[in-house]
């Protein structure tokens, strides 16, 4: 996938989750390109993309790390099972994909983005169209690891 | 300065009449309602309501009486999208306050926001001071000394 239309995503997650989570210390890998489907490590909200491109965002961590990151998010200690530990993750895809999408929007592709969908326990799979297979990138904070899979294609229809 | 310090300085003064500034939240992530909760209060605000998407929010928009101050709006909302409630709302009371507060930035849906009347756009995500600005500047209040002090 074209490495202009993967960058917004990676550079959006970083940005947000030092805004939010008030972490100086994020780093992230560089994108990598998956043979299979992405297998969820517990926790992933997908959000679908429509427009001049189209596909999914993978947005997905373990349990221990989505309730970290709800905690420092909420100003509380939370558990695991805690409903406002999926609604703050699914909150943080979403401003995570909102930013990226207004960033390819300003470049001239217009998407629109699908109310986040959560898939939960581990080792779920989600497949991607053959023409777009998943590119994923690792974000580390101090809550744990990020990752983040796109599986993007563009309409060159008229 | 503390943390305490600064969370003291940053309140908002009581109305002419004694009682504090008043908010409608229109969100549908638990999430955000919480968290906006949590800042509007720690500035001396009072949360009169949370509607979970634009529908409610008219529906009780329309039985409180007094209105609130400010209205807070999402803007991709089921039932009803705040752009719509937006529109439902200035119909109702043409002189109400509101602020959109969302993750899209893209330019058409400000723009759409602002030519409807919603004069302030906060993005998520955002953090105390981004809120605390808007409101003092919606509500005409002086930012004052107690920004100044923070610079020092």
């Amino acid at each position: 996938m074209k490495e202009h239309l993967l960058e917004p995503f990676a550079d959006s997650t970083v940005n947000v989750l030092r805004r939010t989570l008030a972490d100086e210390t994020i780093s992230r890998s560089a994108f990598e390109s998956l043979n299979g489907p992405h297998v969820s490590h517990g926790m992933a909200v997908i959000i679908g993309i429509s427009g001049t491109l189209q596909g999914h965002i993978i947005f997905d961590l373990d349990g221990k790390t989505a309730t970290a990151m709800a905690s420092v998010m909420n100003e509380e200690t939370l558990s695991e099972s805690d409903d406002i530990v999926h609604s703050t993750i699914s909150e943080l895809a979403n401003m995570i994909v909102g930013h990226a999408t207004s960033i390819l929007s300003a470049n001239g592709y217009r998407c629109d983005i699908s109310p986040p969908t959560f898939v939960i326990g581990p080792q779920a799979r989600v497949l991607a169209h053959r023409d777009a297979p998943h590119s994923a990138v690792a974000i580390n904070t101090r809550c744990g690891t990020v990752t983040i899979s796109i599986a993007l294609i563009e309409d060159n229809s008229p | 300065m503390t943390d305490l310090t600064r969370e003291h300085r940053r309140q908002l003064p009581s109305k002419d009449d004694g009682t504090s500034y008043s908010f409608m939240i229109v969100d549908d992530s638990e999430f955000m309602v919480n968290n906006l909760k949590r800042i509007l209060v720690s500035f001396g605000g009072r949360v009169l309501v949370a509607a979970a998407d634009g529908l409610q929010a008219v529906v009780d928009y329309e039985s409180m009486d007094p209105k609130p101050d400010i209205v807070t709006m999402d803007i991709t909302m089921p039932k009803m999208g705040g752009i719509e409630a937006i529109k439902e709302i200035l119909a109702r009371n043409p002189a109400q306050k509101i602020v959109v507060v969302s993750a899209m930035g893209h330019k058409d849906i400000i723009r759409q926001a602002i030519v409807l009347g919603a004069k302030y756009f906060i993005v998520k995500p955002f953090v105390r001071d981004d809120i605390y600005r808007v409101v003092r500047k919606i509500l005409d209040l002086k930012i004052g000394s107690e920004e100044e002090g923070d610079v020092a």
